[in-house]
This record gives C-alpha cells, structure tokens and sequence, in this order.
C-alpha cells in the first residue's frame, strides 16, 4: 500500500520522455521509473532531486504525500 | 557513463551447477569411518553455488539504487531465516536428547552439517529473493 501520490508519468509526458529516457538521465534502469510512477518504490532524496532537476518540477508536485 | 563496477557481474546461469560440488560433502561419512575426520562436512556449504542460477539470470543489471534496496531486503529476509534455523539446531542439540541415543561425536557431525547447510541455505535464499524483488519489476511493463 503505497502512502503517496506519484505524478511522474504526467509530468514525464508532457516533457514527451520516455521511461527509458529518463532512466538513463537520472542514472537508474527502467524498472526503477516504473515502479516510481506506480507509486511502489520510495525513491531516495538524491534521485527525487535528480527526477525533479530533469523534468523541471517541483519535487512537491512530483511526490505528494498524504498529510 | 557507467563504470563496470556499477553493473552486476556477467555470470553464465549454468555455473549454479557448480551446486553439485556440495555433494563432497557427504564424503565426511567416509572420512569419519576411516579416520575419524569430519572436516569434508564443511562442503556441503557448497550448495550455496546453486545461487549463481539466480546471480546468472540477472547478470549485467545496473546496481541502481532500488536494485541496492531490493538486494538489502534479500540479505536480511534470508539472513533472518538462517538465524531462526541456527537458533532451531542449537535448541535440538541442547535438547539432552542426543546423550541418551547417540555419542558427542555424532552430535558435533549434525552441527556442522546443519552449520554448512544453514550457510547454503542463506546464499541461495539471498539470490534467489533478489532476483523475486527485482522480477515482481518486470512482471508489468508498460511501454511509454
């Protein structure tokens, strides 16, 4: 049960990447963006940052967590 | 650009037969009957080579921070289950049973079995959740 919200698929859609892309941008495999975007893996603060730097968001609007 | 090191090394699945070199061990039988050595128990660790099946399956995986997290998990579910089986064998073997059935001697040969075994055990289970983690993955796909 995943306690927050992901919207790394929107935002990585509207910069028109694909996961792949990504991947290789942030330095991590495939895998890792699709359980990211699924919300089943919690990244660490590094690759939330470098997530955040690549698609120009808000790392806030990136993971938002339940209050 | 990714150094070699960050990948995992390129293992041929088919060396996790080396698993079979374990089977030495009951060589210790042998040994015991014909000079009261029971080192040889030792290989039976060496079932835990049955693992490079699994580290063969996922060779050359970038060690990327979920594969990290997902090779912890392994390491402390397996570890878990082989502190929980020491703890059983020594329970069994301070149980006084074994003064009254067999002698020291065969008590010290099923502890260093069960030792060489729990050892294996531990290897391949780390392997082979690893490899579970990280396939559970790849398992749903999407392709954009």
């Amino acid at each position: 049960m995943s306690d927050f919200k992901c919207e790394l698929k929107k935002y990585r859609g509207l910069m028109d990447m694909t996961q792949e892309q990504l991947a290789e941008k942030v330095g991590v495999r495939r895998e890792t963006i699709i359980r990211l975007e699924k919300a089943q893996y919690n990244p660490s603060l590094k690759l939330a940052i470098d997530i955040s730097k690549t698609l120009n968001v808000p790392i806030d609007k990136l993971f938002i967590f339940d209050e | 650009m990714k150094s070699n090191s960050d990948y995992t090394a390129n293992i041929n699945p088919r060396l996790g037969w080396l698993g079979l070199l374990g089977f030495l061990g009951f060589g210790g039988f042998w040994t015991y009957q014909i000079n009261n050595m029971i080192f040889p128990f030792c290989f039976l660790c060496l079932f835990g080579l049955f693992g490079l099946f699994y580290d063969g399956k996922m060779k050359h995986t970038l060690k990327d921070e979920m594969y990290k997290d997902n090779e912890r998990k392994a390491s402390l579910k397996a570890l878990k289950l082989g502190f929980g089986f020491s703890y059983a064998l020594v329970i069994v073997s301070s149980s006084g049973i074994w003064d009254i059935i067999v002698t020291k001697d065969f008590l010290l040969i099923f502890l260093l079995i069960g030792m060489s075994l729990n050892v294996a055990i531990v290897v391949i289970l780390s392997r082979f959740y690893l490899y579970k983690f990280d396939s559970l993955e790849k398992d749903n796909e999407c392709g954009y």
